[in-house]
């Protein structure tokens, strides 16, 4: 009851979130009534909430959304038809069609409020909307699937004389304590097991409802060991003695899926047919080919045809039975055996793909720690080039710096031995003329030896600017005298 | 030993219920909200029967059917689907991809725990 509680908040949430979405598509359906994708979307909406208030028995929520699912569905039959053919189809503008969704939504809306609030749908006139969505709907051609149940191919006499007396003793029995006992045939396609379908696992299902016999199964068509398909079923038919309380239905309901990829018959069979078919003095071991192979041609397989188009052939009858009295345990045994490889296998291949699996994480991994190691490589060396170059132009720089010392000092010393020659030169001159000379005339002897300096040099440094003294330079008076004292005009 | 199922379904309020109901029964339930979705679930893991709806975003159930029947691991595996009475080609077309049986939407509890052990007894 608390689950059922959880469960309806969970509806009515999911509920409110569908109808907000249908608003908003059916908005849009407005603007553009031609779009596949929302029509989609509104149906695919309208189908969940259908399936889900079906769970909880809302029925007139589902069928209202049952009766929109519909019309969804003929509007995506009407798109998909050319121009021409549209208007064979009818004069319903989809205009009209999402009108009436619209109607519909709110409707459920209504009714799905009145749930919640603990009131019942009976006021609300869905019933009508109902109708008038069908109206728009064309007439259903009423194609009833058939729906696949097992057939009654009659009494297989040949497959009750194969029964030994022993066994035949015991199906009497069970008809004496008032349990009903069938002739039952199983027939599979090959692939079965493709589709999770397995022989055993209906006679498992039957054997919990009843007790099963007798059974045989031709293994004329298992092959070899190594030419064996550990995927494909060999046996191509099984009959077997059901003795069971309950009635067809049952084999009917446990054969249920099965019958879509095979073929299924019973039969119910009477203690005359039993008396009748097998002779009371019958050999207890049965040679072969005792199966009517006529009769079972006739009565059974109409079509084998496989849904995968693998091979569509019908499996041909056996001609041979192997038969045994213990042939129902080892059966069985093989059967249950077969499984148990068949679930090694399987496990098998799951660790496999594990193993796979772990190989290819191993792999990225180290494919990542190689691509790491490279990069911190790469990194490594980028570094020391980049000290390198540090290093040489730091060099390079330091050479230019003792080269632009050394000049500074040849500079320098050549403007100290200057200053020296020009001094020397003045003395000497003041001796000769034996007088003191004027600050003019001194500088007229010192300034042409000391301006040499700036001449050896093209760039003057702060110190030399201050010492040198450019006679061409803001003194234009004495270029004239200059030039003539060199003896040059 | 529990059996583990894998249920499909877009809807929240149906994988609630699949889940509750086949719990209480004491299989293990992963629930998974499209076929995409399934499909990283199946990953490393087996499953002993795969319930799956039809109409999902993503990827739909008949795609989802036919993926896994692509997968080693689940070759095999029982596949239900769950349809509804106006969808009787979707079943014919899971039926074609390799499902193993269905279910008619809405169902009752009991129900779905009988297809169930039908195919997982």
């Amino acid at each position: 009851m608390e689950d059922i509680e959880k469960l309806k908040e969970t509806f009515y949430s999911e509920a409110d979130d569908i109808l907000n979405n249908l608003d908003e598509l059916l908005l849009n359906l407005e603007h553009d009534p031609g779009n596949r994708e929302t029509i989609d979307a509104v149906f695919r909406n309208m189908h969940t909430l259908k399936g889900s208030s079906g769970i909880f028995e809302f029925h007139s929520i589902e069928r209202l959304a049952h009766a929109c699912e519909d019309l969804l569905d003929f509007m995506r039959t009407v798109l998909a038809l050319s121009e021409a053919k549209k208007e064979d189809a009818g004069e319903i503008s989809s205009e009209k069609m999402i009108d009436t969704l619209f109607v519909g939504l709110d409707q459920i809306k209504d009714m799905l409020s009145h749930i919640q609030a603990g009131q019942g749908t009976t006021g609300i006139a869905y019933e009508d909307t109902v109708k008038n969505i069908r109206a728009l709907l064309p007439e259903k051609d009423h194609q009833e699937v058939a729906s696949n149940s097992i057939r009654d191919s009659g009494l297989n006499k040949a497959f009750l004389r194969s029964i030994e007396k022993s066994h035949r003793d015991t199906i009497i029995e069970h008809l004496r304590s008032g349990k009903r006992v069938f002739q039952v045939s199983i027939a599979l396609s090959k692939y079965c097991f493709y589709k999770g379908m397995d022989p055993l696992l209906l006679l498992k299902n039957l054997s919990a409802g009843g007790d099963i016999l007798f059974i045989i199964s031709s293994t004329e068509h298992l092959p070899s060991l190594d030419e064996l398909n550990p995927f494909m079923l060999y046996l191509d038919d099984i009959w077997l003695i059901l003795s069971t309380e309950q009635n067809c239905e049952f084999i009917n309901d446990v054969c249920e899926f099965a019958l879509a990829i095979g073929d299924i018959t019973a039969h119910s069979i009477t203690g005359d047919d039993v008396n009748a078919a097998i002779p009371a003095n019958l050999p207890a071991n049965l040679p072969a080919n005792l199966i009517d192979a006529d009769h079972i041609e006739s009565t059974n397989r109409i079509s084998r045809e496989d849904d995968w188009g693998m091979e569509g052939n019908g499996i041909n009858m056996p001609e041979s039975a192997a038969v045994s009295s213990g042939l129902k345990n080892i059966f069985f045994e093989f059967m249950e055996e077969s499984n148990s490889y068949l679930e090694d296998i399987e496990s098998s291949i799951l660790l496999l793909e594990k193993k796979k699996d772990d190989l290819k994480l191993w792999k990225e991994d180290a494919i990542r720690t190689i691509n790491g190691n490279f990069q911190t490589a790469l990194n490594e060396i980028a570094g020391r080039r980049y000290e390198l170059e540090r290093d040489k132009s730091s060099a390079k720089l330091q050479a230019l710096q003792n080269a632009a010392d050394q000049a500074q000092s040849v500079k320098n010393n050549e403007q100290a031995f200057r200053m020296g020659l020009a001094q020397f030169a003045v003395e000497q001159a003041q001796k000769v003329e034996n007088r003191s000379f004027s600050p003019q005339e001194i500088a007229a002897i010192v300034q042409p030896i000391m301006s040499e300096i700036n001449i050896g040099f093209g760039q003057s440094t702060a110190a030399t600017s201050q010492l040198s003294y450019n006679p061409y330079a803001g003194n234009t008076g004495n270029t004239e005298e200059e030039l003539r004292r060199r003896g040059l005009i | 030993m529990g059996k583990n199922i894998l249920a499909v379904d877009d809807s929240v309020t149906m994988r609630q219920t699949i889940s509750t109901t086949l719990e209480k029964e004491g299989y293990s339930v992963t629930l998974a909200n499209d076929g995409m979705d399934a499909i990283s679930k199946l990953n490393g893991n087996k499953y002993h029967v795969i319930v799956t709806d039809i109409n999902m975003p993503n990827m739909d159930g008949i795609r989802f059917i036919q993926e896994v029947r692509k997968l080693a691991s689940h070759k095999f595996t029982p596949i239900i689907v769950l349809t509804t009475e106006s969808q009787q080609e979707k079943k014919e077309e899971g039926k074609n991809a390799g499902a193993t049986g269905w279910i008619i939407k809405p169902f009752k509890p009991e129900q779905l725990i009988a297809v169930v052990k039908k195919v997982c007894p």
